[in-house]
């Protein structure tokens, strides 16, 4: 049995403007220990994706439909406190900001002990004992001693290992990452990528890996979900998928990756932008700055599922 | 920190010196600073003599720094009504006033803290609606009249508690209190709940703006994905991170509750120097007038050094003197 | 502006708080006209009407419906004689501060250095410092009056608008199209008047809307406190104060009558200026 199971989720924004359908219709599944890459621009509802997971989504957002089964559980609809005994056990989630995510004002061992008694009883020694190892793991030095030490105490990578900690305090099943290394030098982004790898094989923590960055995760995933306006467009093996794309959308963005052009090569951008979620035209959201459009795209793409891939698209690229 | 310390406290003697200035210029200067000195009672000669000792003839300046001086040494003259030193005269009456302030100050904090938490909290629930209604009345409805609200309803109508004066004290570190005593604590309640209103509604409005902010920050998300439940979140996170503007608050308003003291000591006789200035000001007794203003100035000054200072210990980025980035 | 009224249409309560202060200017504006008593007349007052009760019938016919007060007055004259005081007061106090505290604003704004440093400093230790003491003061240096009076809520009130010019102006000032009009040798105060002024006006006119509530309101306090202004010009406050020795003994309309014309006035001026407060600002808007 998988850990997670998604079918046709969709998470809706109820504004004033309109409803904004950020998440609609995504399925996918994740085995224990696998490591999922969700590709996509900003606005292509990844990062709701993400937070539908954990059951943080913020209103005037909400669930409107789908399912989330966690080792066959199912989520959507799960009462509020069993949903909190949940999270930071057994689903944890990293954010990008780690300036952001830590409290200034509460010293790390403190905020992590707050994590530790959101789970159960734990003597003050005890939890602080906890801390301790998880930082340590998460490479460290010294932690019992830094415990005390405030957020803007410790550099920018070593304030992700802190919440990268504090999610693995309990040794959950899955993590949710949500670009946790865009905000860092890209020195320490390589390492922090080689240390979530190797605890999420090492734990068999399974991790939905959620980042712009095609490169980030090719070299991290074991699968990736490219998303485009809400849906998914392509699946696949990472290897499999981006050196040989079939949807115009993720052949785009590899085009417009630097480390992919041949040197003295113009950089493909995209044209266009991501289209507004408020008034989706009906057919193919990527239609307009698509370069194989014609007008089938005006009616809604088939998935096109071949050898575990998958590909939404009326003119998928010819596999090679 | 050190620097910090001895650059607020040059700024408070700064402030101290406006201040003395201020109300030099006010009361000597613009009036008649032989009432100020002399009762008006006394005879041409004594005035003649009074004038020449107390330096009247003397530049502008001058006087100024010989009034500093007799400030300095305590010295406020003696009331006209009265007969005593000014400064025994409104120290008896200090303790009544503190404590009539410190209890609106804390009646203020420990109801208004919360609910503008939970209204930050909810701010579209009736309840928030409701809580956000009373403070805009608090704010916008003098408190004089909401005083006479207080006595009419629990006063003459329900008769619960008193209508007016302090009632019987008990006596703590040399000093006669209300609340020490059970029937004392009755008449503190209404004139401390009047004076807390203004602290009520500014307390919960401060506090539901900074919830309503660090609500939708990352670390309350970052929180909330750790498992905390909400009521921790709100007790260990969103407290401590909007403490900070609060407590600044909570120290300026103790400086004007102490001012606005004035209208409920009036209101409730209650016997401290708000009271006491009322009077004096009516019977022209000026250097009751003038020690008042020079003491709530002095206390202003202090409560914003003490302020400044208990930053330091609310921010552990002040404190270390802050590599904050 | 048609957007902006159809925006405040929405908040009923706001569409209720205009209503009443519209009516208590016109009843203040009409007083002489409207009353059924001249409360200042001391010749039609009869002592024998002295702190009746509400619908009580006169010795002269009147039908006294809000009852009488402790020299025969008809409380609901009195009560709008002393609205129109109350308004007076407020709104010149109101004005006088709008106009000192944005000059000055705008003025250290514009000029920056040791104008901007010294006059802010002296705003900012004002505002920390509570406004009723200093009204209380310059009351009792220079003595009753209305004019008097003016000038103690005025020095008490200025520092706000000084603050909100001042804050308005330097946000204007760092925008490029100031600096793009200072380019061409135009001369400055036309800079300040096309560009900076009509900028600081939305916030200024927020702010003043509730400090004209807060002038009434000190004015009151400090009217109650027998400080304000002379007895044969009662505003409000001094009605209230005047019934308010009455009050132990049952006779409470004398000063809860003109208490709540008071309040309605008062908290209806706030709600106004909180309802155009949040219109002005485009970060509460969704």
């Amino acid at each position: 049995m998988s850990l997670l199971e998604v079918r046709d989720l969709r998470t809706h924004f109820f504004t004033r403007a309109g409803v904004v359908k950020a998440v609609e219709g995504v399925s996918f599944s994740l085995a224990k220990g696998e490591i999922l890459g969700l590709v996509g621009e900003s606005g292509s509802g990844k990062s709701v994706t993400g937070f539908s997971l954990i059951g943080l989504v913020d209103p005037p957002g909400r669930i409107a439909g789908g399912s989330i089964r966690f080792e066959g559980r199912e989520l959507v609809g799960l009462p509020a406190q069993e949903m909190r005994a949940l999270r930071g056990k057994r689903i944890a989630m990293v954010f990008q900001d780690p300036a952001a995510t830590l409290n200034p004002v509460l010293s790390i061992g403190q905020q992590m002990a707050l994590a530790v008694r959101a789970h159960g009883r734990a003597s003050e020694a005890a939890a602080r004992d906890l801390a301790a190892r998880t930082l340590t793991r998460v490479g460290i030095p010294d932690a019992a001693a830094r415990l005390d030490a405030y957020p803007h105490e410790f550099s920018g990578g070593m304030r992700q290992r802190v919440a990268i900690a504090t999610a693995l305090l309990h040794g959950p099943d899955l993590i949710i990452a949500d670009e946790p290394t865009t905000a860092l030098d890209v020195s320490i982004q390589a390492q922090i990528l080689a240390e979530m790898k190797s605890l999420a094989k090492e734990t068999g923590t399974a991790l939905v890996w959620i980042s712009h960055d095609l490169a980030t995760v090719s070299s991290l995933a074991d699968r990736v979900l490219v998303m485009y306006a809400g849906r998914i467009v392509e699946a696949g093996a990472v290897g499999e998928t981006l050196r040989a794309p079939r949807h115009p959308y993720t052949r785009g963005l590899l085009d417009s990756l630097p480390a992919m052009a041949r040197p003295g090569e113009k950089l493909n951008q995209i044209p266009g932008t991501t289209p507004s979620l408020l008034s989706l035209p009906p057919g193919c959201p990527f239609a307009p700055r698509c370069p194989r459009a014609d007008a089938t795209c005006a009616t809604d793409p088939p998935d096109v599922v071949t050898a575990g891939r998958l590909v939404r698209c009326h003119h998928p690229l010819e596999a090679s | 920190m050190l620097g910090f310390i001895i650059q607020r406290l040059l700024q408070a003697g700064l402030v101290m010196l406006a201040m003395s200035a201020l109300v030099f210029l006010g009361v000597y200067a613009i009036g008649n600073p032989i009432d100020v000195l002399i009762s008006p009672d006394a005879t041409q000669d004594i005035r003649a003599a009074a004038i020449r000792s107390f330096g009247l003839d003397l530049p502008l300046w001058q006087q100024y720094l010989a009034f500093l001086g007799r400030l300095l040494s305590g010295d406020f003259g003696r009331s006209f009504v009265f007969g005593t030193p000014v400064i025994d005269l409104v120290l008896a009456r200090l303790p009544a006033t503190l404590e009539l302030a410190l209890a609106s100050v804390l009646i203020g904090a420990f109801i208004g803290i919360p609910l503008g938490i939970y209204a930050g909290y909810k701010p579209e629930s009736p309840a928030a609606r409701g809580i956000m209604a009373v403070s805009v009345l608090g704010f916008s409805v003098p408190t004089f009249w909401v005083g006479l609200i207080l006595i009419l309803f629990f006063a003459v109508h329900l008769d619960w508690l008193p209508a007016g004066n302090r009632g019987p004290t008990a006596e703590f570190l040399g000093v006669q209190w209300s609340f020490l005593t059970r029937e004392g604590l009755t008449f503190l309640i209404l004139p401390a709940l009047n004076l807390s209103l203004f602290k009520l509604a500014m307390m919960i409005r401060l506090a539901r703006a900074g919830t309503r902010e660090v609500m939708l920050t990352d670390t309350v998300k970052f929180a909330r994905a750790a498992g905390l439940s909400e009521l921790t979140i709100l007790r260990r996170h969103v407290l401590r991170l909007i403490s900070i503007p609060l407590v600044t608050v909570f120290g300026l308003e103790f400086g004007s509750t102490l001012a606005f003291a004035v209208v409920t000591e009036t209101i409730f006789s209650w016997p401290g120097v708000g009271k006491l200035i009322i009077d004096s000001i009516t019977s022209l007794d000026r250097p009751v007038m003038v020690a008042y203003l020079v003491l709530v100035a002095f206390l202003f000054v202090t409560i914003n050094l003490v302020v400044d200072l208990s930053y330091a210990l609310l921010d552990p980025r002040l404190r270390r003197g802050g590599r904050a980035s | 502006m048609k957007a902006f009224w159809r925006e405040y249409r929405e908040n009923w309560i706001a569409v209720i708080a205009l209503a009443v202060v519209v009516l208590v200017v016109l009843a203040a504006l009409l007083a002489p006209w409207i009353t059924p008593q001249d409360p200042y007349d001391l010749a039609s007052l009869d002592l024998m009407d002295a702190r009746r009760p509400p619908g009580f019938v006169g010795s002269n016919g009147y039908v006294h419906w809000l009852g009488t007060d402790a020299q025969g007055r008809d409380l609901l004259s009195a009560i709008i004689h002393g609205l129109r005081i109350s308004l007076q007061m407020g709104i010149a106090a109101g004005l006088v501060a709008m106009t000192i505290g944005a000059t000055l604003g705008i003025l250290s704004a514009h000029a920056g250095g040791w104008v901007e440093a010294a006059i802010m400093r002296v705003v900012d230790l004002q505002l920390s410092f509570p406004a009723i003491l200093l009204a209380l003061v310059l009351v009792a240096v220079l003595g009753q009056g209305k004019s008097q009076l003016i000038i103690a809520l005025v020095a008490a009130q200025y520092a706000y608008f000084a603050r909100t010019a001042y804050g308005a102006a330097t946000a204007e000032r760092q925008k490029d199209y100031v600096e793009a009009a200072h380019a061409p040798p135009l001369p400055s105060w036309r800079v300040v008047l096309r560009h900076i002024l009509p900028n600081c006006l939305p916030p200024l006119i927020v702010v003043g809307t509730v400090q004209v509530a807060n002038a009434i309101a000190l004015e009151a306090t400090l009217s109650f406190l027998g400080l304000g202004l002379p007895p044969t010009e009662p505003s409000l406050g001094m009605l209230i104060a005047n019934g308010f020795q009455y009050m132990m003994s049952g006779r409470t309309w004398i000063s809860v009558y003109p208490g709540i014309a008071l309040i309605l006035l008062i908290v209806a001026i706030n709600i106004v200026g909180d309802q155009i407060r949040d219109q002005f600002n485009p970060r509460l808007r969704r």
